[in-house]
């Protein structure tokens, strides 16, 4: 069959459809999950690589997921139960697949179309959806996941465990978790971890999880925002014409029903959890999480994420930003979410209530210094985003300085600086004013 | 020496890079600063044609750049092309009375 050199005029309105039904009625579906499908599909999936159906934990959230792991490999120490298999499904199944995919594509697709596919196909299909899905949504849901799970301490993420799903772990520990885990696994586990399990699940069950450091298990497997890849290999052979064969069409048939019907995927030797999607996804109009009065992403048992613009940030900063504390935006020790924190809270009430004073102005920006009782005045210097943002305004943000404008050296502190905004810039970066010119700023 | 600023990165052409510095081996692009609460990184994508090598020494990331511009990145400000040659890139820091710390975004 000759190569294609060109998509015709309906291939291309047919590619503007698809990537529409894509991104919203798959990667921003916040229905509840299709259990049932994702079941089937995982099933064929362990199959395929030669392993047995596992049994099925449903979990509301990725939280509840992470929970629900940990608390396993924590009972079930030594048991065989853990061994991933998000690689290998990902290599037997995905990469594998993939990469015979790009072959067939590469050979049925003309020069012209290939720079296309360069161009159009893959900007759209796969870069603006794996951007938008994969790296936006699901990126700051792991991110967040992760840094809590990694970065907390058990007792503080037993509160915050405890705030969000309330009696509901509790309930399910008791409920979902007896359910699930005491007739699905009894099976598959043998007679003594089985009581290990029974006796150590039960009332004490916080008690133990108090205290106790969580893992961060890695997601390989994406669910809904898996789809742009999976986009960018259908979308060719159903809508340019046919050029895979019949069993790598069904495979990637296999995981497009995987996307369209679940969240995130934990697979393991002989248990899966698969996790319902968010219930709400609010996103500005440049597609980054942002909600100002609510969550930007939340789950069914609550779990959410909080976000301004794609900054995420804790819920009082969307919820009560007024009654944020001048100290606790000053301690704020991440600049993004301190920025935000000062825009929602207002610039001009957050200066006056922490009593600053202009020192200087100039082309970099504004010194502020603000005395402190018994202590080394604050000294900020406020600076603009050297580029704006696509609707003109201009991010500000506060840094703190030293009081003499000393620059911050790795190894230290380098000598004092006359009180100007740009030797304040200059010392943030290890410089004095004089060396501080840069060629290019954006 | 000529810099360039990104955001809270900067980058400062360089005669040669220490030789003591230890080689990075980052997978499809070089990350400079990582956003730690917006998922939006200071990145040069590793390209074909153009050869990159990272290194690392003292919290700072040295850069050779060959064969054509190396492109650096990031979803909120303006790309900045590095021509050919020897860098060192470090972020910008914040004082706090207990630490410098690196500006965190």
């Amino acid at each position: 069959m000759a190569k294609v050199e060109k998509l015709t005029t309906e291939q291309q309105a047919h590619l503007e459809a698809y990537f529409q039904d894509c991104l919203h009625k798959i990667g921003l579906n916040t229905a509840r999950a299709n259990f049932d499908v994702a079941e089937g599909v995982m099933t064929d999936f362990y199959a395929r690589i030669g392993k047995k159906k596992p049994a099925f934990i449903l979990c509301d959230s990725p939280f509840q997921a992470q929970v629900y792991m940990n608390l396993l490999q924590s009972v079930l120490k030594g048991g065989q139960l853990w061994g991933q298999l998000g690689d290998q499904l990902r290599g037997q199944l995905w990469d594998q697949l993939r990469g015979q995919l790009r072959d067939q594509l590469g050979d049925q697709l003309g020069g012209q179309l290939r720079d296309q596919l360069g161009g159009q196909l893959r900007d759209q299909l796969w870069d603006q959806l794996r951007g938008q899905l994969r790296g936006q949504l699901g990126g700051q849901l792991r991110d967040q996941l992760g840094g809590q799970l990694r970065d907390q301490l058990g007792g503080q993420l037993w509160d915050q465990l405890r705030d969000q799903l309330g009696d509901q772990l509790g309930g399910q520990l008791g409920g979902q978790l007896r359910d699930q885990l005491w007739d699905q696994l009894r099976d598959q586990l043998g007679g003594q971890l089985w009581d290990q399990l029974r006796d150590q699940l039960g009332d004490q069950l916080g008690g133990q999880l108090r205290g106790q450091r969580f893992n961060y298990f890695s997601t390989w497997m994406w669910g809904q925002w898996d789809m742009y890849w999976i986009a960018f290999y259908d979308f060719p052979d159903r809508f340019i014409h046919p050029m895979y064969t019949e069993p790598q069409r069904q495979l990637l048939h296999r995981w497009k029903q995987l996307a369209e019907s679940v969240g995130f995927i934990y697979p393991f030797e002989g248990i899966c959890f698969l996790c319902d999607r968010p219930r709400v996804i609010q996103r500005d109009d440049r597609n980054r999480l942002h909600c100002d009065d609510g969550p930007a992403m939340a789950f069914a048992d609550g779990y959410a994420v909080w976000s301004i613009h794609g900054v995420r940030v804790p819920a009082e900063v969307v919820l009560h930003p007024e009654d944020l504390a001048v100290a606790s935006i000053e301690q704020e020790s991440n600049a993004e979410v301190r920025r935000v924190m000062i825009e929602r809270f207002g610039q001009g009430r957050f200066l006056s209530e922490a009593g600053a004073k202009l020192l200087h102005q100039d082309a970099t920006g504004k010194l502020w210094r603000k005395d402190l009782p018994d202590d080394e005045p604050m000294v900020m210097v406020e600076v603009l985003n050297s580029t704006p943002e696509p609707d003109g305004h201009t991010k500000t943000y506060f840094l703190r300085v030293h009081p003499e404008l000393r620059p911050l050296l790795a190894a230290g502190l380098g000598e004092p600086q006359a009180p100007t905004a740009h030797n304040a810039v200059a010392s943030t970066f290890g410089l004095c004013g004089h060396e501080y010119h840069p060629l290019i700023e954006t | 020496m000529q810099h360039y600023r990104q955001g809270d990165v900067i980058i400062k052409s360089i005669p040669t890079i220490p030789a003591d510095a230890k080689r990075l081996h980052p997978e499809g692009r070089v990350i400079l600063a990582a956003g730690e609460v917006t998922g939006h990184h200071h990145a040069i994508a590793l390209l074909d044609g153009i050869q990159i090598e990272a290194y690392e020494k003292d919290g700072k990331t040295y850069l050779h750049i060959e064969g054509g511009d190396a492109v650096l990145g990031h979803e909120e400000h303006g790309r900045i092309s590095l021509p050919p040659g020897n860098y060192e890139s470090w972020i910008q820091k914040e004082y706090t009375p207990e630490e410098i710390r690196n500006v965190a975004d």
